[in-house]
């Protein structure tokens, strides 16, 4: 191989030798010590050999003496080369240009591409303080590990970020934090009651219970005490249920009044331009002497495209009232059910009816008067922020 | 008068001090590799060559190499290497 390259650098020539019967040029080259390659056998007076550029000049004396003839039959290594670029000096040039234009052109950044994200212009501009930008200069860029802790650094809204240095391209990859998601509040608080009542189950998640199971609490009694006995305070958290008793008072009608639908209705179609209905279906008005309208909006869409204006697609059934009369029982019945549902909403939803009873009843000129106890299971406690004024109110209150 | 004198002392140094032959200067070598390649150390002259035949003047007497596409590779001062396919290898 090293002979190879030498050769290559010094160049050589192959050449044919003719006429030559009894290989005096051969002869000559050998006797005068000259290194010759490949000689082959042509003809009975011709054959070819491959010598060093430098020994050319010999070959050509040596044949001076004799018929021999030499013809060149390829010329190979760095000399050739350079004499063949020193004729043509427009394409040596265009061919450097190319070299150097190529690692010129690598040295910039052609193409960023941002994904992941529906703002990234604030992700361009972060980019652009660490010289990522279309255009700008590659090798000013730091590395891709490094870029990536920058990135999160400067965009605090991004949980990860993946950056990826491919040739000339930035590929940026970036997983944005989930909005709204924002930290409890962790001031420090109690837990107290709300309302009396007894307290049923105590479920502490923070901070310590101070009530137990069966005791009676008023208002403002604390129920999870958020401080502790080292004299720290922590945000209390817990769920502590109690029975609440409350008293409804009620009076019903004993006459009542229902509308049944008849089944006959008719229909209206409006298109609505903001609030001007234009009816375009539907334009019977049958003679109802009672009629209960129900109307639904249907918008319009033409493919993604949602019209400006929606259909109102109205009914209008024909009802005919209905007078009833109920009992005591039926209607102390409806009465319960009543305070039951409005217990439960003081109690926001929260509650459980346990049991109800009818403390007092009188039917007086067509209405039923009642009074109602009902027990409830319900979340009694609320939460309450330590200051040093509030504790000290609930110890004036005990 | 003067070269005889050397070659023997050579020669018999050699004998004496049990060293190759090979090594001592002017005596020849032909050394073969499979039937593929011949090299011939030492050689005098290239008497004449063919794809068939070729024969090298060595310092005494010659060497005839028989064979078939037979082309001289490399030839270099004191080393000639010969490739192709050998048949065989008279000396005369």
């Amino acid at each position: 191989m090293a002979i190879r390259i030498a050769e290559f650098l010094s160049g050589s020539v192959r050449v044919l030798i003719l006429n030559d019967p009894s290989r005096a040029v051969l002869s000559a080259l050998v006797a005068r010590g000259f290194p010759l390659y490949d000689v082959e056998y042509i003809a009975v007076d011709q054959y070819q050999l491959t010598l060093g550029l430098s020994h050319v000049l010999a070959l050509v004396q040596a044949t001076r003496h004799v018929t021999a003839k030499v013809r060149f039959v390829r010329k190979w290594g760095l000399p050739f080369v350079i004499w063949r670029a020193k004729r043509r000096k427009a394409f040596v040039v265009g061919a450097l240009f190319f070299v150097i234009a190529l690692y010129t052109l690598s040295g910039f950044i052609w193409h960023v591409q941002i994904e992941g994200t529906d703002q990234q212009e604030a992700v361009q501009v972060a980019l652009e303080k660490l010289h990522i930008y279309p255009g700008g200069l590659l090798y000013k860029v730091l590395d891709q590990d490094a870029v990536q802790l920058a990135l999160l650094d400067a965009l605090p809204d991004l949980s990860w970020v993946g950056v990826r240095i491919h040739g000339t391209s930035i590929y940026v990859r970036v997983i944005p934090r989930i909005p709204g998601v924002k930290a409890l509040p962790s001031g420090p608080q109690n837990i107290v009651a709300k309302v009396p009542g007894v307290v049923a189950t105590v479920l502490a998640n923070n901070g310590q219970a101070v009530v137990k199971p069966g005791q009676f609490v008023t208002p403002g009694t604390v129920l999870i005490s958020g401080a502790l006995e080292d004299g720290k305070a922590v945000h209390a958290d817990g769920i502590v249920r109690g029975i609440v008793w409350y008293r409804s008072n009620l009076s019903l009608s004993q006459k009542t009044s229902v509308e049944l639908l008849t089944g006959s209705h008719v229909q209206h179609d409006y298109l609505m331009f903001g609030t001007l209905a234009l009816q375009v279906w539907g334009f019977s008005h049958p003679p109802y002497a009672h009629e209960e309208i129900q109307s639904v909006d249907v918008p319009l869409k033409l493919g993604d495209l949602t019209l400006p204006f929606v259909l109102r697609k109205e009914t209008v059934y024909e009802v005919t009232p209905h007078a009833e009369t109920l009992n005591e029982s039926a209607l102390t019945q409806r009465g319960l059910k009543f305070a039951a549902t409005d217990v439960l909403g003081l109690s926001k939803g929260d509650g459980k009816v346990l049991r109800q009873n009818v403390l007092q009843r009188k039917l007086e000129h067509g209405k039923l008067y009642m009074t109602i106890w009902t027990e409830v299971l319900q979340d009694i406690g609320i939460n309450q922020t330590i200051s040093p004024q509030p504790t000290e109110s609930v110890k004036k209150k005990t | 008068m003067k070269r005889r004198w050397r070659d023997k002392t050579e020669r018999m140094a050699a004998d004496l001090l049990e060293v190759p032959k090979d090594t001592l200067l002017h005596v020849p070598r032909v050394m073969l590799v499979g039937n593929e390649q011949v090299v011939v150390d030492n050689y005098r002259m290239i008497i004449s060559f063919e794809p068939s035949l070729i024969r090298i003047a060595l310092a005494k007497g010659e060497v005839a190499i028989k064979g078939d596409r037979l082309v001289l590779k490399v030839i270099v001062p004191e080393q000639l290497v010969i490739e192709g396919t050998v048949f065989s290898v008279d000396f005369h």
